[in-house]
């Protein structure tokens, strides 16, 4: 199947500043895929890049098989975009604008702004620079999912909602999918791609560090394990052992950082007489700042 | 309106559109109201603007044989001159600095163009807004200007009035879409009202200094406002040159604009 979103090599540089360097990618048809990483890694130069905003440097981007330059206007139609800091009409009230944005996208007006914006109890009649910040991202996201688009470019959009309305967007994200649209978000909020997001790249300082599926992220996930034993037991033993880490021993209480696996600590474990273990879930907060700190540890 | 980006640049200046309009009329009501005094006393100021130095008469834009004491010599030095250009440049300048630059500062430039607009449709679109308030605000001092003739008894040919309010038009429009061409190229707004509007003094500065200037002469024709006063068409009717000249540049500019606007980055 044709890639929603691939990615060759992409690269921007503003003047001589980084954008993203060497972004290789291939997002899949009805796909939720999270983008996430720091302020100024370079999500919004990436999602600009995909709609034709801003050209690259070099590389290039496929959008539903197109390129952005190229595809102009008929590609654009079948997608959906949400800016990172979205600027609205501010005189129009939400129903006018929507209805304009409607229009250009050969819709006959609202088309279904209506019921999204009841979904998401925005108050359509009021001028947009009236609306508070949450209710003004409102109106984005509406607009940015009226025309049914085939793909969905989101630049951090629940930014400012309260988590109410960020439930009833990550419900709208889930129907997306069913009907098989394609989803790419960016976040630096990542308890948000955790909840949502099939695939999560991590993006750091213009290049993507690391692309996984959200088991995989989790099987590598870093776990803090406690165990409890009835007596003193070597630390050694249990420093030596691979893919176990921050070993420390106090008493009878050994502390440690299990990445993946915890098999052969578990048996080491067993050899003594354990009276509790204690693990801690895994947080895709805890493994992006591991993958973060190695990149940048390589650089 | 809100259909397509046209109807929205002109929806979204329906109330300055209104007020140009409303100011317009009674502004042209109080001139013609003061022509029967100005008639009376044409000898006193005639004898006044001979006095003065050429160059000042040459801002006035003084041709052969006008006279204060026709209707037609009265708005041709009244209004043709400066005034009514100066407040259709200032209109259509602030349009065309607004229509890409403006919004690409705000940011809503990001929002329409990531949807289904090329940029040259967007440019093609705001300048035919442009064009079009334009000329709705011409058109309204045309009717203003015969209103007031008719009350105040002016003696104005409809037909020439037509072809020098069809003028004002045509050269507001060339420095509107200098600005809207600046604004394309380089997306700042302030640079682009700025460039416009020391092209239009340029203009105008050219063209009535060479009267006197000898040096300046040779480049007179390269100052659009040659091409807008040179032919006097309240006087003398339409000069179709001349007007298809101005109409040349008022849309060759935004289609230069378009083909750098194509290729550049938006500014967030
Ligand atoms: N117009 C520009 N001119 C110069 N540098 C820019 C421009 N836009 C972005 N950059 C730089 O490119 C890099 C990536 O910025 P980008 O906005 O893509 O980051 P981001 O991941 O979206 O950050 P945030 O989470 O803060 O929104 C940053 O270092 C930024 O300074
Ligand atoms: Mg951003």
């Amino acid at each position: 199947m044709e890639a929603a979103i691939r990615l060759e090599g992409l690269t921007k540089y503003y003047g001589r500043d980084r954008g993203v360097v060497g972004l290789d990618l291939e997002v899949l048809p009805g796909e939720v895929f999270g983008y996430l990483g720091p302020n100024g890694a370079g999500k919004t130069t990436t999602i600009r890049l995909l709609l034709d905003l801003i050209r690259p440097s070099s590389g290039r981007a496929l959008v539903l098989g197109a390129d952005p330059r190229t595809g102009g206007p008929e590609l654009r139609r079948q997608v959906g975009y949400l800016a990172g800091d979205p600027a609205l009409y501010r005189k129009m009230t939400g129903r006018q604008l929507l209805t304009y944005l409607g229009h250009l996208r050969g819709l006959d007006g609202l088309g279904p702004a209506e019921m999204l914006a009841e979904r998401l109890e925005l108050d359509l009649s009021r001028p947009i620079g009236d609306l508070s910040r949450g209710n003004r991202q409102k109106v984005a996201v509406v607009q940015a999912f009226m025309h049914s688009p085939q793909l969905l470019v989101l630049d951090e959009p629940t930014s400012g909602l309260d988590p109410l309305m960020q439930r009833e967007f990550y419900r709208l994200v889930a129907e997306a999918k069913e009907q098989g649209r394609t989803v790419f978000l960016s976040s630096h909020v990542l308890s948000e791609v955790e909840r949502i997001a099939d695939r999560v790249g991590i993006v750091r300082e213009g290049r993507l560090v690391v692309v996984e599926g959200l088991e995989a992220l989790k099987a590598k996930a870093l776990r803090r394990l406690e165990i409890h034993f009835a007596g003193p037991v070597p630390r050694e033993e249990f420093a030596a052992l691979p893919g176990v880490q921050d070993v420390v021993v106090e008493d009878g209480l050994l502390t440690c950082t299990a990445v993946g696996s915890i098999d052969r600590l578990v048996k080491a474990a067993a050899r003594y007489e354990v009276t509790n273990v204690v693990s801690h879930e895994a947080d895709l907060e805890e493994l992006f700042l591991r993958y973060y700190e190695g990149a940048g540890d390589a650089a | 309106m809100l259909r397509s980006v046209f109807g929205a640049a002109v929806w979204s200046r329906r109330r300055s559109l209104a007020w140009w309009v409303g100011g317009s009329f009674v502004y042209l009501l109080f001139l013609g109201s003061a022509f029967p005094t100005i008639r009376d006393n044409a000898g006193d100021f005639e004898e006044m603007l001979e006095s003065y130095p050429e160059a000042l008469r040459a801002m006035f834009n003084m041709v052969e044989g006008v006279s204060l004491s026709t209707g037609p010599g009265f708005l041709h030095m009244e209004l043709f001159s400066l005034v009514l250009p100066l407040l259709l440049i200032i209109l259509a300048v602030g349009f065309g600095a607004r229509a890409v630059a403006g919004e690409e500062e705000e940011g809503t430039l990001d929002l329409l163009l990531a949807g289904p607009i090329s940029r040259r449709r967007w440019l093609a679109e705001q300048f035919g807004a442009m064009a079009a308030v334009t000329f709705l605000i011409g058109l309204a001092n045309f009717v203003g200007m015969l209103l007031a003739g008719a009350a105040f008894d002016l003696g104005l040919d409809s037909g020439k009035l037509a072809a020098a309010s069809l003028g004002v038009v045509l050269i507001a429009l060339v420095f509107g879409s200098l600005a809207l061409a600046v604004g394309a190229v380089t997306g700042k707004r302030g640079l682009a009202m700025g460039v416009a509007s020391a092209a239009a003094l340029a203009a105008y500065l050219v063209f009535s200094l060479a009267e006197v200037v000898t040096w300046l002469g040779t480049v007179q024709k390269a100052s659009p406002w040659y091409y807008y006063a040179a032919s006097a068409p309240l006087l003398r009717g339409m000069e179709w040159v001349h007007a298809g000249v101005l109409a040349a540049i008022a849309l060759a500019l935004p289609v230069a604009g378009g083909v750098i606007l194509d290729r550049r980055d938006l500014a967030v």
